[in-house]
């Protein structure tokens, strides 16, 4: 692409896909797994009981049933194939997020437009001891970064970072 | 002006109760309509019970207006150490306190109802948290502006303290101190002629949705009120006749337009009556509405979208509508964008030129063209419409006209689709960036690089195999998309984008 209007030639920039990119905890699979278990059981069950109710007709339950398998189906893809995606990666200036397999996404949050971090832990997550890290930026909220399935010294590190944007962080562990 | 006292706290003005009261027993009304219906289900009803029900009615009413009363009566508000005070409730007591420097915006206005009661509106908006904004109902004109202005100096006062204090010279700040005398100076006003062309060039089908609900609902309330005194089944009767002309049809149909767009030319003209806007020091004060006069305040700073748009009828007249979008913590609505209409070119450069010191005109942009493919997006988008429409057609009523009538929408769709596809592009440059959609219609919107809050490249699954992707920015009043561009322009924008705001070295607000 040739740009007349610019005053910097776009191929002298830095670009984001070189950055090396760290995976999250594995055992965040774990929970994700059991997230979607604990799911589609309640999914599952609901046209079961249908088939024990008169008043409701037999060909309703059965295709609740068939249309939670496909959800389901596409549910374990993006799942299984979606999670060695999920990778973040850290900048001098700014934080870049990727993730998803039917949508994928790739998100850069520069850090001076964040207007403030959070560590979250859910009551599933404490007992995989995994963490994530919200951060806010001004407007609607689709424009936060999130990012789940941290230990606590990876998340704590990047909390720092994003507080003091010149300290460096080694997050290879 | 500043001789009121505003450290004791006060009522609001008297007239304040019945406005108060009208308002609430409105609402009841509103939310009580089915009872009306009630009446119909039983023929006898009044013959047996009416006095009962007129007294109930009555103590309903009295009832309602002793809270109303009261409610009048709790609600004090006062400034007091820096911070806005307001204590509110009936049953449950409620304190809010709004700080000097939370504050934003503050809007006056007046619906019908308070132009009667000769009172307007108070609305005190704070950035961000969503929960403390603060609306009072009834306060004297005079007593309003002077209040919006005690509010104003306080906040500057505390703002050129703290710039002060640290020293900090920054130039957003420095001419906000001039001291509020200054008068507002008019820039704009839409004269009564351009207003009726802003009515005619609107998109008539919002008219037409307005219209065809009303008559849903009107035929609805009708046709049962009927069936139940005359006890016959029109419905069935009317059904049979409607498809013996095809003339009578598509003369429902024209009727329905023309209406529509009388009445989209008549709630425009309301809406827009006598549109005002005034350059108050660093700001613009937009005033507009017959029946309902809205006072809303763009400020330099908090503005993030700058949109104008445009469409051939538009173009005919030579006006154009901007739509500014102020920061918020929420994805904008519609309504909550500042609509100006009727403008002008030049007022459209004057406006720019002054909200983001650039000479619209002599702007140029790079562009970049959103990809062909996007067509199929929208084309299965359609398809997908269609076949919905045709199951619903196939159980209903299939004949030669819905066939032909489903063809010609698909046809239209079609066509709307690849205007779409050309008229989506993004351009940049040095400090901005503009996106382009639309499809008769055609929508622009102007953001400045450095108000960005972050950029994404979304790619679904077929885009990652074909090569594009989706550009999206975030800014603090909703997010932007651009649809299939190349993948690697999307990336290239990408690095520009965010290079762009991590090397301006400028507030975002």
């Amino acid at each position: 692409m040739d740009f007349e209007n610019l005053d910097i030639k776009l191929k002298d920039l830095p670009d984001f896909k070189t950055v090396e990119l760290n995976s999250i905890q594995k055992r965040y699979k774990k929970l994700l797994w059991l997230n979607t278990a604990a799911l589609f059981v309640i999914l599952y069950a609901l046209p079961v009981v249908g088939f024990f109710i008169n008043g409701i007709p037999r060909w309703i339950s059965i295709c609740v049933i068939g249309l939670v398998s496909v959800i389901f189906i596409f549910r374990v893809i993006e799942l299984e194939k979606g999670f060695p995606i999920k990778k973040f990666g850290i900048r001098q200036y700014d934080m870049i997020y990727q993730s998803g397999f039917f949508h994928y996404t790739e998100t850069v949050v520069p850090y001076n437009r964040i207007q403030h971090v959070e560590i979250k832990q859910g009551p599933l997550s404490r007992l995989f001891s995994l963490y994530s890290l919200r951060l806010y930026t001004a407007g609607a909220s689709s424009g936060d970064l999130i990012i789940d399935g941290l230990d606590k010294s990876t998340a704590q590190k990047l909390k720092a970072k994003v507080l003091d944007k010149t300290t460096e962080v080694d997050v290879t562990d | 002006m500043s001789q009121i006292d505003f450290s004791k706290p006060r009522l609001q003005s008297f007239n304040g109760i019945f406005l108060i009261f009208f308002t609430d027993l409105a609402k009841r009304i509103r939310q009580n309509i089915y009872i009306l219906a009630l009446p119909f289900l039983k023929n006898n009803v009044f013959k047996d019970y009416g006095v009962y029900i007129y007294l109930g009615l009555a103590l309903l009413v009295i009832l309602q207006f002793v809270f109303s009363y009261l409610s009048y009566k709790k609600f004090r508000f006062s400034i007091q150490e820096n911070a806005f005070h307001l204590d509110h409730g009936v049953i449950k007591l409620s304190h809010v306190e709004i700080p000097f420097e939370r504050i934003q915006n503050i809007n006056l206005q007046q619906n019908i109802l308070q132009q009667v009661f000769n009172v307007v509106g108070f609305e005190i908006e704070t950035a961000g948290e969503g929960t403390a904004e603060i609306k009072i109902k009834a306060l004297d004109k005079e007593f309003a502006s002077a209040l919006k202005s005690k509010l104003i100096e306080e906040k500057e006062k505390l703002i050129s303290d703290e710039n002060e204090s640290t020293a900090d010279n920054d130039s957003n700040y420095t001419s906000t101190s001039v001291s509020e005398s200054q008068s507002d100076s008019l820039l704009f006003q839409l004269d009564f002629k351009t207003l009726i062309k802003v009515g005619v060039s609107s998109n008539l089908f919002r008219g037409v949705g307005l219209l065809l609900a009303f008559f849903a609902y009107l035929y609805n309330f009708i046709m049962d009120f009927i069936s139940q005194i005359y006890d016959v089944n029109l419905e069935e009767d009317f059904k049979n006749r409607i498809p013996e002309t095809v003339t009578f049809i598509s003369f429902l149909i024209l009727a329905i337009i023309i209406i529509g767009f009388l009445i989209t030319v008549m709630t425009t003209v309301f809406k827009y009556f006598d549109l005002k806007i005034f350059k108050n020091q660093q700001n613009y004060e937009v005033e507009y509405g017959l029946f309902k006069r809205i006072n809303k305040v763009i400020k330099k700073a908090k503005t993030q979208i700058f949109e104008i748009r445009a469409n051939p009828v538009k173009n005919i007249f030579k006006i154009k509508s901007v739509y500014v979008s102020q920061a918020s913590s929420h994805q904008l609505t519609e309504k909550q964008k500042i609509g100006l209409v009727g403008l002008s070119n030049e007022n459209i450069n004057l406006l720019f030129s002054s909200l983001f010191q650039m000479d619209y005109k002599a702007l140029n942009y790079d562009i970049v063209q959103s990809q062909n493919r996007l067509f199929f997006r929208y084309f299965y988008r359609s398809l997908f419409f269609i076949l919905l429409l045709s199951t619903a057609a196939y159980f209903l009523y299939l004949n030669w006209i819905s066939i032909s009538a489903l063809s010609l929408i698909f046809l239209i769709l079609i066509y709307i689709s690849i205007l779409k596809v050309k008229k989506s592009n993004i351009g940049l440059n040095q400090d901005l960036i503009s996106i382009r959609k639309g499809s008769i219609d055609t929508k622009f919107k102007i953001v400045e690089i450095y108000k960005l809050q972050s950029v994404k490249l979304s790619r679904n699954i077929f885009q990652r195999y074909n090569g594009h992707a989706d550009l999206v920015v975030e800014t603090a009043s909703g997010s932007i998309t651009v649809e299939y561009l190349k993948l690697e322009q999307a990336r290239e924008l990408l690095n520009y984008l965010i290079f762009k705001i991590e090397s301006i070295n400028k507030d975002w607000i």
